[in-house]
């Protein structure tokens, strides 16, 4: 998202994360280091509740408990095209995932810069969700295209989260329209587009 | 709290806040414990030096994202 200052740029990163996170109740991001006052370039982190994730319920009178967890990596980039800057947030890496009880029930992943070799976005299953004689294994990593904070959300409230807001599904899409208007890649961000690509 | 995003902490009830180092490294060792059966302290030492490099599945990348808050 696009900002005067890079100050303007994090804040105007952070509020359709805080719009899209409030659809599933209380919590906090928490971001790490001098995010407030950022350097261009260097990255940073946010998670929510200090790693921590977001405790539930499963809805329906079912027993046990579901958490859902989000952080992000990113960094501030210059950017001199038409309504894009001068100063705007590009993310690095995603991280989203739901545990029913002890076990993954999916989790979305994007580290293209990490330490892993999996550089495109990608989905993990785990036991709850996959049958004995599936294809796919929880050491398998298809590819998912880039997924954005809400259409997780979307994945945990359909999955039997709760929500206190019974308009869910506009918070979720007016969050989510900025991100869907100005981003630059849906499947996998291009290698000449790294690192300030967006 | 950035003039910006306090106006949407109190829009939406989710502020951004600085990341609670004494609460990360707890949370940290929970979630070690939990996941691969070490403390956290033992985890954050082995990530640093690259023990898991190349590694990819769910339970690491939440260690490593809560490993991420600590400065």
């Amino acid at each position: 998202m696009a900002g005067r200052t890079p100050a303007d740029a994090v804040a105007a990163f952070m509020h359709p994360i805080q719009e899209a996170a409030s659809v599933l109740g209380p919590c906090k991001v928490t971001g790490a280091g001098e995010f407030r006052s950022p350097r261009v370039g260097h990255e940073y982190s946010w998670s929510l509740n200090d790693g921590a994730g977001i405790k539930g319920r499963n809805a329906h009178g079912v027993t046990g408990v579901r958490d859902f967890y989000a952080s992000m990596s990113w960094r501030v980039v210059p950017d001199d095209r038409d309504g894009y800057g001068p100063f705007r947030v590009t993310t690095t890496r995603y991280d989203y995932s739901l545990i029913l009880d002890d076990g993954e029930v999916w989790a979305f992943h994007w580290h293209p810069e990490g330490r892993s070799d999996v550089v495109y976005p990608h989905v993990h299953f785990g036991s709850p969700v996959l049958a004995s004689t599936s294809p796919i294994t929880s050491k398998a990593h298809p590819p998912t295209g880039r997924m954005t904070l809400e259409q997780t959300i979307r994945w945990v409230l359909e999955s039997g989260g709760t929500s206190p807001f019974h308009d869910w599904p506009e918070r979720l899409a007016l969050a989510e329209a900025p991100h869907l208007l100005y981003r630059s890649w849906t499947q996998n961000r291009p290698r000449e587009a790294s690192p300030s690509g967006d | 709290m950035l003039a910006l995003d306090a106006v949407a902490a109190e829009a939406t009830g989710v502020p951004v806040e600085d990341a609670d180092q004494e609460n990360v490294m707890a949370v940290l060792d929970v979630q070690a414990r939990k996941w691969l059966g070490i403390s956290g302290a033992e985890f954050l030492s082995a990530w640093r030096a690259g023990d898991y490099n190349g590694g990819d599945d769910a339970k690491l990348g939440r260690l490593v994202s809560t490993a991420l808050l600590l400065s």
